[in-house]
């Protein structure tokens, strides 16, 4: 196990002798889509940014919401200083190869990169995540992500997110290898394609992630998650395994113990919060893993409330990935 | 009995291709009716129909694995002997991850990536399911104790020469000398084409090899076939049948560009089935919004489409197993039935040994008559409970009943439940004219003694759900189903829907078993039927259940909340019609003409919509006749049956529904949040010829 810095970002970036970073990132419709941004800005330490404007396949439901919230997060990008028209816009559905594009521009922008995953979709922020750390130009990763003070509630009529828009597949780009050995899910509210998944697959194990400890709301959604999951099936399928939804480091190293020796063939289900994912993604950039996934089509603008206790500096967690060419995650 | 074990816990076998010996012991062969003679015999053939009615079960059926399973569990494998010698080999197109070509690029923009990216679609295509082929003959060849000398596996070399000469590969298996090194040829371009679709080759930087050796669709598969007659490696007559499932893969895109590709590659799928090559046939798979585009069948490289008949022979299961709205439905119940036991018997044959035949009947037994659904009603109600019970003091009544009626009703009513019964019948006959020429309602007069309600046999039948539907609803009941028929009827010829009733009553049995001493237990595999209100919470449950699973599906949230406001609607029509003049007011039809209009744009999408709903098996279709002379051809849909518990509709389709028209529709669409039209908002794309990257503006400028 070896000692990987995460924590408060002024903390973390203070580690390393200063530099400036170009930031990679995106402007969401939730309040927290921008504070890693503002929070880098307002430390100093920012000489670019490439924010990104991802769209949602367009919902009647959702649109005129969608609307005003990207308004908002507009505003408030041009009152800290940024220009809102030159933020370039992409659809969620892109094609693996426009992601790609993206994730070469980032690398383009080297050596420091601060990738906000905050508001970042897995289709877009895995392909990027492993296009820096597999580059030799870039040297510097530090990954971030921002808590929200609080979530929406999901109900039958108001959920989180809505129409899967594909059924159980691959993430585009992280097709495997080699046939799965041993699948490992991380669990959070999304889970009803992957309920539908573990129906059609009775043979299949799984080694389930439960982000512990978490806020008493979100605790009682994953553990409605994981017994919704459960829920008509052998128990002696699933085993459920706690882990600190914050820590990339552990997660990691939780995953590696999990891998065995000697290491057996992981495929990924990363259904949990952010940081747990990019831990998933870490291990499978190296192993050439499967990454299985349903992508939702369009969220609820209104996903997340606020920033933790409305402070950047509690609610903004880094994480150093890379450090002067060196992968602080390697296998 | 052992009342730890669910028989129906695990809903889905067939989609597990590792699990050959519950394929045994679970196929049921009474489904194979629907399909036996075209998929065994020459041609190409297309098997169409929802989740879970049974296309994959048919098509795994031609796997060599299957085979052996039955030679080695002593099954009778259930094919008579003159179809069952045969190869196949297959793709599925979700497994195979074809359609990723989608997220790839030449690297010299759309145009060439829609003219060339179906060429390389096609090459994927071929080696695939070449490469499966040979697997196929190996495991044939492998055990000539069941496929006899089928494959002579002596003959490989001869056959590897053969294929190695074919130009059909344009020579990328130039060199290949033994039948390892030929599947090691065909495993490597499938290697080089999954780097490519994981993004790990630069854009446009696909090995010239790969470039240059594009085969084309179709051809490779029948060389393959041809050489391995012509080596003898595979008996001249032995015919090669070619699974292609889940085709519906290809219709599923967010972006035009995504569309026109996905279009592009099912149009070079369709030029191989358009070929009508004698050498190969086809077997597809499809759900039915995979086929039910006009525009789905066209052909890469032709005006021409695919025509059904000439070019297929298509197989639509949902119509083939249920029979819309009769009560004859003698292949699903059978299928059902023969499921059910064979479930049963896996799990309990070493219990109880030979269980006894259609258990299903037994352990559901009969479906209660409409008075016996009453059951939870109590007879011994006061003069305002039994008004309204009746809805006689309900607004939207006028109050126009004369004291003679109430007096009447109340002593039918409290005659017993038939009496219950002929009561809202009475009171419904009471507000009707006898026809639209009257105008004075039937209690204007007196009651009279031949009780028309009783009498008139086809007016009382078509009445009798509704009549239960508003007697138990306005008690502050819940109409409840049980029995065989009723959990038949509610699958709606789909086996997923019944084993998925069956999962969630026998949970409720066990649950309430295992409180009971065992003295006191029922012995279901003897005989003994679930108990009527333990069934009717597992039905509802299932149809709740059922109704939540909708968002699992793509597209899924705006089908279930169109569900929802369908159901809420018809089911709160059904209650204020308080003469019962649309007793089949549990669906709505509309002039076919309208809805099959091609000038409306907006009627086009909203076609597209809810024959997409059809296909997702949320709402079932058919046409019908006007009950007008002059009223032409109609199209009338019903939600799913298995809906109807959680709606509080009846499911059985007695009667015209109501007659609506597409603005009514399109009504409804909107009040569920149904996006038909997605706006898409002006994109501001990352561009070339920025000399900095857009967006890395300098931050303290």
């Amino acid at each position: 196990m070896r000692y990987r810095p995460w924590g408060s970002l002024e903390w973390v970036l203070s580690l390393s002798t200063p530099k400036t970073w170009q930031f990679v990132g995106v402007l969401g419709t939730e309040e927290r889509s921008l504070c890693s941004w503002g929070y880098t800005r307002q430390l100093g330490l920012l000489s670019g940014q490439l924010i990104i404007e991802i769209q949602d396949v367009d919902s009647e439901k959702h649109r005129e919401r969608n609307r005003e919230a990207l308004n908002d997060r507009r505003v408030e990008f041009r009152r800290q200083g940024g220009n809102p028209t030159a933020i370039p816009q992409m659809i969620l559905m892109s094609e693996l190869f426009e992601i790609l594009n993206v994730a070469q521009r980032a690398e383009r922008a080297g050596p420091s990169i601060v990738l906000d995953i905050t508001s970042f979709p897995k289709r877009f922020y895995f392909p990027i995540l492993r296009t820096l750390m597999n580059s030799t130009h870039v040297r510097n990763v530090v990954v971030t992500y921002t808590s929200a003070a609080s979530y929406a509630p999901d109900d039958e009529h108001n959920p989180l997110y809505e129409d899967v828009g594909e059924d159980w597949r691959i993430l585009p780009g992280f097709g495997g290898s080699s046939p799965e050995e041993l699948w490992i899910v991380s669990i959070g509210f999304l889970v009803e394609s992957l309920r539908r998944y573990v129906g059609d697959n009775p043979d299949k194990k799984m080694k389930i992630l439960v982000p512990f400890p978490s806020p008493l709301a979100v605790l009682r959604r994953t553990w409605e998650s994981v017994a919704n999951l459960e829920e008509g099936h052998s128990d002696v399928r699933f085993e459920k395994i706690r882990v600190e939804p914050l820590d990339i480091s552990g997660t990691f190293d939780r995953i590696l113990s999990l891998a065995g020796k000697p290491e057996k063939v992981l495929a990924f289900a990363p259904f949990g919060p952010k940081p747990m994912s990019a831990a998933m993604c870490l291990y499978a950039i190296q192993r050439d893993s499967s990454i299985h996934y349903a992508q939702p089509t369009v969220y609820n603008p209104d996903y997340s409330i606020g920033i933790k206790n409305n402070n950047p500096n509690d609610a903004v967690v880094a994480y150093w990935l890379k450090h002067e060419g060196e992968s602080l995650y390697l296998i | 009995m052992n009342i730890t074990i669910n028989p129906f816990q695990q809903l889905y076998f067939s989609d597990d291709i590792r699990t050959e010996n519950n394929f045994v012991q679970l196929f049921s062969d009474e489904v194979l009716q629907t399909a036996i003679h075209p998929v065994f015999q020459g041609g190409n053939v297309v098997l169409s129909g929802t989740q879970g009615c049974g296309k994959t079960m048919i098509l795994n059926l031609l796997r060599p694995e299957i085979r052996i399973a039955y030679a080695e569990a002593n099954v009778r494998f259930p094919v008579n002997e003159e179809m069952r010698n045969f190869v196949s080999a297959g793709i599925n197109l979700t497994r195979s991850r074809v359609t990723d070509f989608v997220q790839v690029t030449l690297g010299q923009g759309d145009d060439v990536d829609f003219q060339e990216l179906p060429f390389y679609f096609a090459d994927f295509f071929n080696y695939w399911v070449v490469r499966d082929l040979l697997d196929s003959v190996e495991t044939i060849g492998g055990h000539p104790t069941v496929f006899e000398s089928m494959v002579n596996l002596d003959r490989t070399r001869a056959f590897v020469r053969l294929m190695a000469r074919q130009d059909c590969w344009f020579g990328s298996l130039k060199g290949v000398k033994t039948l390892d090194h030929l599947k090691q040829r065909l495993s490597d371009r499938i290697y080089r084409y999954r780097l490519w679709m994981n993004g790990n080759l630069p854009p446009g930087q696909l090995p010239v090899n790969i470039r240059i050796t594009k085969t084309n669709i179709g051809e490779p598969i029948a060389r393959s076939a041809e050489c391995l007659w012509e080596s003898e490696m595979l008996k001249s007559q032995i015919p090669v049948l070619i699974r292609v499932d889940q085709i519906e893969e290809m219709h599923r895109a967010f972006t035009e560009r995504q569309r026109k590709r996905l279009l592009s590659f099912r149009k070079m799928l369709n030029r191989a089935f358009a070929a009508r090559d004698a050498r190969i046939h086809y077997r597809m798979g499809t759900r039915k919004y995979g086929w039910n585009e006009p525009e789905f069948l066209s052909i890469w490289g032709s005006e021409a489409r695919l025509e059904k008949r000439r070019d297929y022979h298509l197989i639509q299961m949902d119509e083939e197993l249920f029979a819309y709205g009769e009560t004859k439905n003698s292949i699903f119940e059978r299928f059902a039935i023969d499921a059910f036991q064979r479930r049963v018997s896996y799990y309990f044959r070493h219990e109880i040994g030979e269980l006894r035949p259609d258990l299903a009947k037994s352990v559901f037994g009969k479906h209660p008559p409409a008075e016996g659904r009453l059951h939870q009603l109590t007879l011994n109600a006061t003069d305002e409970q039994i008004d309204r019970a009746l809805g006689l003091d309900l607004a939207a009544d006028a109050g126009r009943w004369s004291e003679e009626w109430r007096i009447f009703l109340r002593e039918l009513y409290r005659s017993g439940r038939s009496g219950m019964l002929d009561a809202v019948l009475a009171s419904a006959w009471g507000r009707q004219t006898g026809g639209a020429r009257f105008t004075r309602q039937h209690r204007e007069d007196p009651p009279p003694e031949n009780a028309p309600w009783k009498t008139r046999k086809w007016w009382r039948k078509e009445r009798l759900d509704q009549a239960v539907l508003q007697l138990t609803t306005r008690c502050q009941q819940r109409f409840m189903w049980w029995g065989f028929h009723d959990v038949r009827s509610l699958s709606g010829g789909n086996i997923t829907v019944f084993l998925h009733i069956c999962h969630r009553v026998w949970d409720g049995f066990l649950k309430n078993e295992s409180s009971l001493p065992p003295n006191r237990r029922t012995e279901l595999l003897k005989g003994a039927t679930i108990d009527r209100n333990v069934q009717a919470a597992g039905i509802l449950f299932a149809s709740n259940e059922w109704y939540k699973k909708l968002p699992e599906e793509p597209g899924g949230n705006a089908r279930q909340s169109f569900a929802e406001q369908l159901g809420t609607r018809l089911n709160h029509e059904m209650m204020q019609d308080l003469r019962m003049a649309y007793p089949g007011g549990n669906g709505v039809s509309f002039p076919l003409a309208q809805f099959a209009s091609s000038e409306d744009q907006d009627i086009v999408l909203l076609r597209s919509w809810i024959r997409d709903a059809v296909g997702y098996g949320v709402l079932f279709e058919t046409e019908h006749s006007s009950k007008s002379k002059r009223g032409g051809r109609r199209i009338k849909f019903y939600l799913n049956p298995i809906l109807c518990p959680r709606f509080q509709l009846p499911e059985a389709r007695t009667k015209e529904p109501y007659y609506w028209s597409i603005e009514d529709l399109f009504a409804l669409i909107r009040k569920a949040k149904v996006t038909l039209r997605p706006v898409q908002l002006p994109i501001q794309p990352l561009r070339e010829e920025y000399p900095l990257l857009p967006g890395f503006e300098d931050v303290n400028a």
